[in-house]
């Protein structure tokens, strides 16, 4: 197992006339956090099944560890489903054995990593996975069978993990908890592939980014070069009035009004100098800042290019 | 193909399926109806017999009714007899009168004998509703026997040496086979028809839990972990496993239970069977039994992995279901004549193998070289049909709402 974790070569995949996935390309490094992003519907999980072989790239090439993402290299990869799946009346402790066993643990090993991992998912204040072991998985609550999926995912101690939507339907504390998960993956050396719509997670998580619009990559690399690398340029403004004054004009290439302020996006080449001026003459100014894009910015920025 | 990862999804598979209310609820309430749809039948004739039946005879011959010493002679288990028969006078009168009063239940039942009975008139034999179709047997075979001694007597001839000399021979089949004792071929047919017969129930019912069981992990979405982990091969083959190995574990506590039953009751009908068929081998029957069971259970398996709901594959196991009936009744009429043609070629046929060779085989038709042959055939075909299963299971996989079409599977099939 030397290599890249995970390499994706010219990767497409159509289903009749869609174009779900389009000259795909994407490299994960260990010890790394990739996000890979874009709204519903943008080729994300069609991505994630081709790497995990329930579905067929019809061209390119799909690598794990420089072999080819088929059989048993793919048993080195712990994948969280967007849709999840647990058998309903099975208890939880028999469920991760289970889980644990599909790849390929012995019994005792089986046992001494899902105690491990049930531990590690104690978050504070609340009732341990332990304390859940003899439970049927119907009778637990949805956040509570989405930590059995993740333990689950994560038993076999994989070189890579896939998330797909791991946010979705988590409260802000398990948010919280899940986000301390994944750095601790990191920083154990696992190659994590986060697929999320949801960019303020991804930003505070993500090393590499991979921002894909109707199966396309519109922007990718790492996400410090991506940001410096934009041309956008933001100001946030702060005033006492309602800046509705400001308007899309040869300075300004966008507007939107948040409460008390304002985010302008500049027109290439503008001077901040001209907004702030304009603003000081409409009222008092509280704050003016220029500030670095989110993610949300890069993506619209790309998306209209 | 890896054997861990077939056995882990087969021990959670028979896991589950063992440990439901449901499989102890069937494993001990099968047996029970089963003893109780036997029993009882038996058990309300015996109950309904004890009344006494009112026979009114008009005999115009004049022969039969002093005869019917038969009928006068049996007794109800209190003792009485059990017909009282009343002569009616065989006037035009007394016989319209004899019917009224069946009508009216005062005669259970009134039987007219013209005078041309010898020679063929037929004897009228009125009853009040829908006669007992035994009770009815029973009387025609007095009368018939008292008219056919009147016949005889009329040709001078004795009845008593007509009826010695005209008595049924014994006929005793002995079926021989090289190197095995000789055993009666009656057994032998009798423990075929029952193995067919509890073959074809638990093919049924276990063929569609595994169908279900495909099903349902598609409906509850588990199957996108495990095919990410396992090749659909895997999968089913661990499925297919796991539910036989449920079902084979329930046949296993019924034949104990029908194992102590023949002990403890030597000579009821269940031991009688249970002896004749441990007179056929044994290791042939659980060989092709268990053979055949998995490749049903396969069959019903690619009926799952093509529906997405249970209701949809309900309605799509028909053809399964009628393979596996044309199979069983071709047992039933071929115990018959096992040494046909058509039931020697169709021994053969990995479909029908099962129940008919096992058929052949058991009746010392068939050797063991044949035996190994068919049993290879089921095994390979069992495999094969696994595998494209396994195939359309991984491209069906994530369909929902929609079942596949024919041309869509066979399409799956050629891609994967």
């Amino acid at each position: 197992m030397t290599g890249l974790p995970l390499v994706l070569e010219n990767v497409s995949k159509s289903f009749g006339p869609t174009r779900a996935v389009d000259n795909l390309s994407l490299a994960l490094r260990a010890g790394s956090v990739c996000g890979l992003l874009g709204p519903n519907g943008s080729g994300k999980t069609t991505t994630i099944r081709m790497i995990m072989g329930i579905l067929l790239p019809d061209s390119g090439d799909l690598r794990l560890w420089g072999a080819p993402a088929e059989g048993a290299v793919r048993k080195h990869v712990g994948y969280l489903p967007e849709e999840r799946g647990l058998y309903p009346t099975m208890t939880v402790f028999d469920h991760l054995i289970f889980f644990a066993e599909l790849h390929d643990l012995s019994r005792r090993d089986a046992k001494d990593a899902v105690a491990e991992w049930s531990e590690r998912f104690a978050t504070n204040g609340e009732s341990s996975p332990k304390s859940w072991w003899g439970r049927r998985v119907q009778e637990l609550s949805k956040g509570q069978q989405q930590t059995v999926q993740l333990i689950g995912t994560l038993l076999h101690r994989p070189g890579l993990v896939i998330l797909d939507e791991p946010f979705s339907g988590l409260d802000p504390v398990h948010t919280g908890h899940l986000r301390t998960i994944i750095r601790y993956l990191k920083e154990s050396g696992v190659a994590v592939l986060l697929s999320t719509h949801r960019m303020e997670q991804a930003e505070r998580l993500c090393d590499d980014i991979c921002l894909v619009h109707h199966g396309k990559a519109v922007l990718s690399g790492a996400l410090r070069e991506v940001k410096s690398a934009s041309t956008s340029r933001l100001v946030e403004l702060r005033m006492d009035r309602v800046p509705d004054f400001l308007e899309p004009d040869d300075t300004i290439a966008d507007v939107e009004i948040v409460s008390d302020g304002a985010r302008i996006r500049l027109r290439e080449g503008a001077d901040a100098q001209m907004v702030l001026d304009r603003a000081i003459r409409r009222g008092r100014v509280l704050k003016f800042e220029i500030v670095e894009p989110s993610l949300d910015d890069l993506f619209i920025e790309a998306v209209s290019r | 193909m890896n054997a861990k990862p077939v056995l882990t999804i087969a021990r959670r598979e028979y896991i589950a399926r063992v440990k439901t209310k449901s499989f102890v609820v069937m494993t001990v309430l099968i047996p029970l109806i089963m003893g109780t749809s036997i029993a009882a039948p038996m058990f309300l004739v015996k109950a309904e017999s004890p009344r006494q039946r009112v026979l009114a005879v008009a005999d115009e011959t004049g022969l039969v009714f002093d005869s019917l010493r038969s009928l006068r002679e049996e007794t109800l288990p209190n003792g009485k007899p059990r017909y009282l028969i009343e002569r009616v006078a065989a006037t035009p009168r007394a016989v319209s009168d004899a019917r009224r009063l069946v009508e009216l239940e005062a005669y259970d039942a009134f039987a007219f004998v013209p005078a041309g009975a010898v020679d063929g008139l037929p004897v009228t034999y009125y009853t009040n509703g829908v006669p007992n179709p035994q009770e009815v047997d029973h009387v025609r075979g007095a009368f018939n026997r008292v008219l056919i001694v009147g016949r005889l007597a009329r040709e001078g001839l004795d009845p008593a040496r007509v009826s010695a000399l005209t008595r049924s021979i014994r006929f005793d089949v002995v079926a021989l086979q090289k190197g095995a004792a000789p055993k009666t071929a009656q057994a032998a047919f009798a423990a075929a028809v029952a193995l067919a017969i509890l073959m074809y129930i638990s093919l049924t019912m276990y063929g569609a839990f595994t169908m279900q069981s495909v099903v349902n992990d598609k409906a509850s979405r588990v199957v996108e972990i495990l095919v990410s982990t396992v090749s659909p091969t895997e999968l089913m083959y661990g499925k297919i496993l796991g539910t036989g190995c449920s079902g084979l574990t329930q046949l296993g506590i019924w034949m104990a239970v029908i194992l102590g039953v023949s002990i403890g009751m030597p000579e009821s009908a269940l031991a009688k069977t249970f002896h004749a068929v441990a007179g056929v081998s044994i290791p042939a029957l659980i060989l092709f039994f268990v053979t055949g069971f998995f490749l049903y259970a396969s069959l019903y398996a690619g009926v799952g992995a093509i529906c997405t709901t249970n209701e949809e594959a309900g309605q799509l196991q028909l053809p399964v279901s009628l393979l596996l009936m044309v199979a069983f009744f071709l047992a039933v009429s071929g115990v018959n004549d096992p040494g046909s043609t058509l039931i020697t070629v169709l021994s053969y046929v990995p479909f029908f193998a099962p129940v008919l060779m096992m058929l052949r085989f058991g009746v010392g038709e068939a050797s063991w070289f044949d035996a190994a042959v068919s049993l290879a055939g089921i095994i390979l075909t069992t495999a094969i049909i696994a595998t494209a299963v396994g195939k359309i299971f991984r491209v069906g996989i994530l369909m929902t709402g929609k079942r596949a079409s024919l041309t869509e599977v066979l399409r799956w099939l050629r891609r994967a």
